[in-house]
């Protein structure tokens, strides 16, 4: 279950947004890391056709909203991917069938709808995505679910330590699960305007806690998650950057999620979150991502994922009013 | 003989053409538990029965037995398969795991030879006209006349035993292989033989014969350790001076074992020195040891306390400040035994283990794991032929977790398995052409997966799993049989049961398509000691040996074992913090069905042993996990698990010399293991992660002088299947690997060479004296050659590259070991 897992040590290694898992290493480290070592290999891959990548992950606001469509390709294959173009798609309100047509104004597989003046989506309604491309029809619906409000952002004083040899601030949201199980949700964090977007700074909720086999339920985010919008970075000479030092800035967005798309996310995450090394002991074998796009051509594979996200969001620097309390 | 069995078929009104069309279904479908049926299952319990009866039918004469310990004389521990042989009959017995022999013969005068590997063989003159107790004492052999001796009467067990699929390791053996880290290590040597391999290093536990970790019974005194290896795989917990004795079965299992599919590695201990003090230790690089034995009361009573500990934490600590000073890592071990000669018929024994290992963050902030057992055992003599032990033993494995900077805001978590065991076990020497043993064991599983506490700023949550208890018991009864100078066959039948018990939730799942995690269609609750579901299952075994002549030998075997706890594991190696599960409602019981054939041949006169085995096995309800598997704290684990089919084959070869300045062994595994399983690789044969096609081993031993040894092995290993993607594509800017089949490449070869150097002090004071101490220095590269021996290779996109349009895909081949690792130790012993 991932609420243990982010603190159970085989993700611990993995996902190292908060100390204790920076610390956890060093014991470890002390004595087997000086005789492990990794070297980048090349292996011939065989070729595979490529599948239709559906990237549907609209939001209830006035963005822009982009339905992507591109084409999978071979796992070494480093170049763009082939956009998928001259397809149709719309999502349809399931309750008042009304249909919002996407339109592919560059030709480049990004189908955009820009909303006038109000978002297209209604908070607990169900939606449909259809996309007609090559005479074969892709299906997929959802739910646009609430999401609660970020009540605030903190940040927790450290001094120097044998980690990140300069002051610094781990950052905390706070915010608290709906009521009922069955919740979802995904975070994403922007540090100095920045979007953290590595595989290991993914961060979701399934209630208050991480994962569904366990119950968290209408509690305020359990610590990892709350700090999971702290960046972990080294700099070009190996030193670690402070999460966030005095003026950062951070804007986090809690986004709703269908259930579906919260185990896509949780599964993706354990796919792409890799570490190597000593962590590759305790790996799961990889294996597929799941998608909720259906193809009306019997046997034909479809990627990629749909969800209509209500958003919250704050921002806010790392100045004296927010400093939590100091930490000696 | 054939006669005899003419004779005997006719006695149980059944044909072995009967039992062998029943049994043959099995190896054409899996179908077998069906098939085996009541009719097959009385037939079979006649033929034994018969077998047995008719020995005493034919033979009724008056008779005596010759029974007895056998020890070592210089410190009193009883000698483990010790053969006491007579000489005019050219057959005798084998000493048991608590020295004891006996042998029933007609009167008259013998000569009976006590023979041990690496004793002074003893020739005793007896008139047999009453029964006789005869304890006897074994001594070393004088090193100098040892060459002659040991060419003269070498042992011929390899041919000769019952035994088949079954390797041995003396403690001297294991203490002469270099090792990692220059630490000792049981179940690293064991390795090496053939059929037994492990995905890597730093994994824990071992495969054998196609079998996965989970599937191997470890036994520390007969209470099972859940967790073999200290800081993840990398030591095993068995401190190697109180072992005394390893045993690992991977097929031709005896009835009296049972619960586990793949292996039951015996452990056994040692009972402690009965005629002096002994204080015996060493420093190495990882583990400071010492272990103390003596007589409690001489010849009567003795005891040995060995304890290990790491000691890096203690190195470390004066360079860890900066909030660092809590940090903590070491990993202990304590293994106590003492046992009591209370009188000729009855010997008590007592032993314990508890091992830890603790990783601590800081202060608040840690995992610990360990085992403890406690094992009592009774020997008695109910006369000289009926041998009784019962054992009583608790084993306890526990781990626990806790996170959280604050007491607002933390998380613990253990979880234990208890289990409690009392068997007994009788062996009935009827005379020398059999020997009979029967028992009954009964077992309690106490498993606690999660007791769980979650706390987020102050307010806490209750994440705890239900305890599930369950009680296994088994009877069994098996008999070795000497049908003729060329024939010897050992049988026995071995009937288990389990029940799985409440109190707690019981769920039944909906249908899905296979893969995919499982709905959940009820919850019902089920009363504290409520059987839930109940197994039960037959498990015949058999062997047979048939001597071609007097180096040359045939065995087979066939065993079925059956398995009612299963170890949830779907990372590489596995976890101390792997969940064990019972048999439920929903998970049905582990079967295997395993034939073994091989030829057994020694050359030079018993200087050389060579052994080729061929092995087939099948296995049922094979635990496997839909991808995304949540295995840890998710009361509904049972609807992430899927079942299916394994088999495994091989061939195994085998020679080893013994004796001389040259000692070791090679080995060879040619084999293969494969699942089948729906919901998998399109419900397709595929290869386990831990399949290899070719694993060879040499390890070689070199006395270079009086107190100069060289040591060394090579290990040759095909690269293990891993899972490989196939296309990639990209969803909210993260590349998604996507994957075609489970297992579809493999990782390349592994091959390491060890070498390792014994360098005894001189036992000589300049004076002349003979000094009070042994002591010896340990030697060892591990990985000499340095290989990065890849553990597995792992893809990724290149998170630095992420923030332009495409990331970077690449992939990187992991070794834990990267160089040649040296390490020594100062051993001693006053």
């Amino acid at each position: 279950m991932r609420f243990l897992e982010n603190i159970n040590f085989k993700v611990t290694m993995v996902k190292s947004n908060s100390m204790v898992k920076r610390l956890f290493w060093l014991p470890v480290l002390s004595v087997l890391f000086l005789f492990g070592c990794e070297d980048e290999v090349i292996i011939d891959l065989p070729e595979v056709e490529p599948s239709l990548v559906v990237d549907a992950w609209l939001t209830h606001s006035l963005d822009t909203q982009v339905v992507k469509l591109t084409y999978s390709r071979s796992y070494f294959e480093n170049a763009a991917a082939l956009p998928g173009v001259d397809a149709e798609v719309f999502v349809v309100d399931l309750e008042t069938e009304e249909v919002i047509t996407f339109v592919d104004v560059a030709s480049n597989g990004n189908y955009i709808y820009v909303p006038q003046g109000d978002s297209f989506a209604i908070i607990g309604r169900d939606y449909a995505l259809a996309i007609t491309l090559d005479d074969i029809e892709y299906y997929s619906a959802t739910t646009l679910n609430p999401v609660p409000t970020i009540d605030s952002i903190t940040f927790e004083y450290y001094p120097s330590d044998a980690f990140i040899e300069e002051e610094y601030y781990i950052g905390e949201f706070y915010a608290r699960d709906f009521e009922g199980r069955g919740n979802s949700y995904w975070i994403k964090t922007w540090k100095n305007g920045l979007y953290l977007d590595d595989p290991d700074e993914i961060s979701f909720a399934y209630d208050a806690g991480f994962s569904e086999g366990a119950e968290v339920d209408g509690l305020v985010f359990i610590s990892p998650i709350r700090q999971s919008i702290n960046e972990f970075e080294e700099d070009d000479n190996g030193d670690n950057i402070p999460p966030y030092a005095l003026g950062d800035s951070v804007y986090v967005e809690l986004h709703s999620l269908s259930n579906e798309a919260w185990f896509f996310l949780a599964r993706v995450s354990d796919e792409i979150n890799r570490p190597g090394g000593f962590a590759e002991l305790f790996s799961t074998p990889l294996a597929n991502s799941p998608t909720n796009i259906i193809c009306s051509e019997e046997g034909k594979l479809v990627l990629g994922f749909f969800n209509i996200a209500s958003i919250n969001a704050m921002g806010e620097t790392v100045r004296e009013e927010t400093i939590r309390d100091v930490f000696d | 003989m054939i006669i005899r069995l003419v004779f005997l078929e006719k006695l149980s009104k059944v044909t072995f053409f009967d039992i062998w069309e029943n049994y043959s279904d099995c190896f054409s479908s899996n179908g077998w538990l069906k098939n085996f049926n009541r009719r097959t299952m009385i037939k079979t319990i006649l033929v034994a029965f018969t077998l047995l009866f008719a020995t005493f039918v034919i033979s009724a004469q008056e008779k005596y037995t010759l029974s007895g310990y056998v020890n070592d004389k210089s410190n009193g521990e009883s000698l483990i398969g010790a053969t006491v042989l007579i000489e005019e009959l050219g057959s005798g017995n084998v000493t048991n795991f608590y020295g004891f022999y006996s042998i029933t013969l007609p009167a008259g005068e013998y000569s009976v030879l006590y023979r041990f590997i690496g004793f002074e063989t003893i020739r005793k003159k007896i008139n047999l006209t009453e029964n006789i107790r005869l304890d006897m004492e074994m001594g070393f052999q004088d090193e100098e006349l040892e060459a002659v001796v040991v060419s003269a009467k070498a042992q011929d067990a390899n041919v000769s035993s019952m035994e088949m699929s079954t390797q041995e390791l003396d403690i001297k053996t294991i203490k002469k292989i270099p090792a990692f880290l220059g630490e000792v290590d049981v179940i690293k040597s064991l390795q090496l033989l053939p059929g037994v391999s492990t995905v890597g290093e730093g994994a824990s536990g071992f495969n054998v014969r196609g079998g996965s970790v989970g599937q191997n019974l470890i036994l520390l005194d007969e209470a099972p350790v859940y967790n073999s290896s200290h800081l993840f795989g990398f030591f095993s917990v068995f401190n190697p001076d109180a072992v005394k004795d390893v045993k690992l079965y991977k097929g031709g299992v005896p009835a009296e074992y049972g619960g586990r599919l793949s292996s039951i590695l015996d452990v056994r201990m040692k009972e402690g020195n009965s005629k002096e003090y002994e204080v015996t230790g060493g420093i190495g690089n990882v583990f400071s040891r010492l272990a103390v034995e003596g007589p409690i009361k001489k010849d009567k009573a003795s005891f040995i306390v060995a304890a290990r500990r790491s000691y890096i934490d203690i190195l470390a600590k004066p360079f860890l400040d900066d909030g660092l000073e809590d940090i903590g890592l070491n990993f202990y071990d304590i293994t106590a035994k003492a046992n009591y000669n209370i009188s000729d018929k009855d010997r008590v024994y007592v032993s314990g283990y508890i091992g830890r290992d603790n990783f601590n963050f800081d202060a608040n902030q840690g995992f610990n794991w360990g085992n403890k057992t406690l094992t009592f055992r009774w020997n008695h003599l109910f006369s000289d032929k009926l041998f009784s032990n019962t054992t009583f033993y608790l084993s306890d494995y526990d781990y626990s977790f806790e996170v959280g900077e604050t007491e607002d805001d933390s998380f613990s978590w253990s979880s234990r398995i208890l289990t409690y065991n009392f068997k007994e076990q009788l062996s009935f020497f009827i005379n020398t052409n059999n020997e009979l043993s029967f028992g009954v064991e009964a077992i309690l599983y106490r498993l606690k997966p999660a007791e769980v506490t979650g706390i987020s700023i102050g307010e806490s949550t209750d994440l705890s799993l239900d305890e599930r208890k369950s009680f296994e018991s088994a009877f069994y009864i098996g008999n070795t049989q000497k049908v003729s100078n060329k024939l010897s066959l050992q049988y026995g039948l071995r009937f288990s049961t389990f029940t799985y018990l409440g109190r707690g939730d019981v769920y039944e799942f909906g249908e899905t398509e296979p893969g995919l995690r499982k709905p959940i269609a009820s919850v019902t609750e089920a009363k504290n000691w409520e059987s839930i579901e109940s197994y039960f299952n037959l498990e015949p075994r058999f062997s047979f040996n048939y001597g071609i002549n007097a180096s040359t030998s045939i065995k087979g075997s066939y065993n079925r074992m059956s398995q009612y706890i299963h170890l949830v594991s779907n990372t590489t190696a596995s976890l101390p913090t792997d969940v064990w599960t019972p048999s439920t409602n929903n998970i049905k019981p582990q079967l295997a069905d395993q034939v073994a054939i091989g030829v057994f041949k020694n050359f030079f006169n018993n200087k050389l042993e060579a052994s080729v085995e061929g092995y087939y096995k099948i296995m049922q309800n094979q635990v496997d996990y839909i991808d995304g598997a949540d295995l840890l704290i998710n009361q509904y684990v049972e609807g992430d698990l899927l079942s299916g089919d394994g088999r495994a084959y091989g061939l195994e070869f085998y020679l080893k010399k013994n004796s001389g300045k040259l000692t070791g062994w090679v080995s060879y595994t040619l084999a293969k293991t494969e699942l089948k399983v729906d919901g998998v690789n399109d419900g397709e044969w595929y290869e386990t992660r831990f399949d290899q096609t070719h694993n060879l081993t040499v390890a070689g031993n070199y006395d270079l002088s009086a107190n100069i040894s060289l040591s060394a092995n090579f290990t040759y290993i095909t690269g293990t299947p891993y899972t490989l993607p196939s296309y990639r594509y990209e969803v909210q800017g993260y590349t998604i690997p996507g994957i075609e089949s489970r297992n579809n490449g493999r990782i390349p070869d592994y091959h390491r060479l060890d070498l390792g150097m014994r360098w005894d002090m001189r036992t000589i004071k300049r004076k002349g004296k003979q000094k009070n101490v042994e002591d010896y220095w340990q030697f060892t590269v591990y990985n000499a050659y340095g290989r990065r021996n890849p553990f597995s290779i792992y893809f990724a996109q290149n998170s630095d590259l992420s923030t332009v349009d495409q990331s970077v895909t690449s992939a990187t081949q992991v070794a834990i070991l990267g160089s040649a690792i040296p390490a020594f130790s100062y051993n001693f012993k006053f």
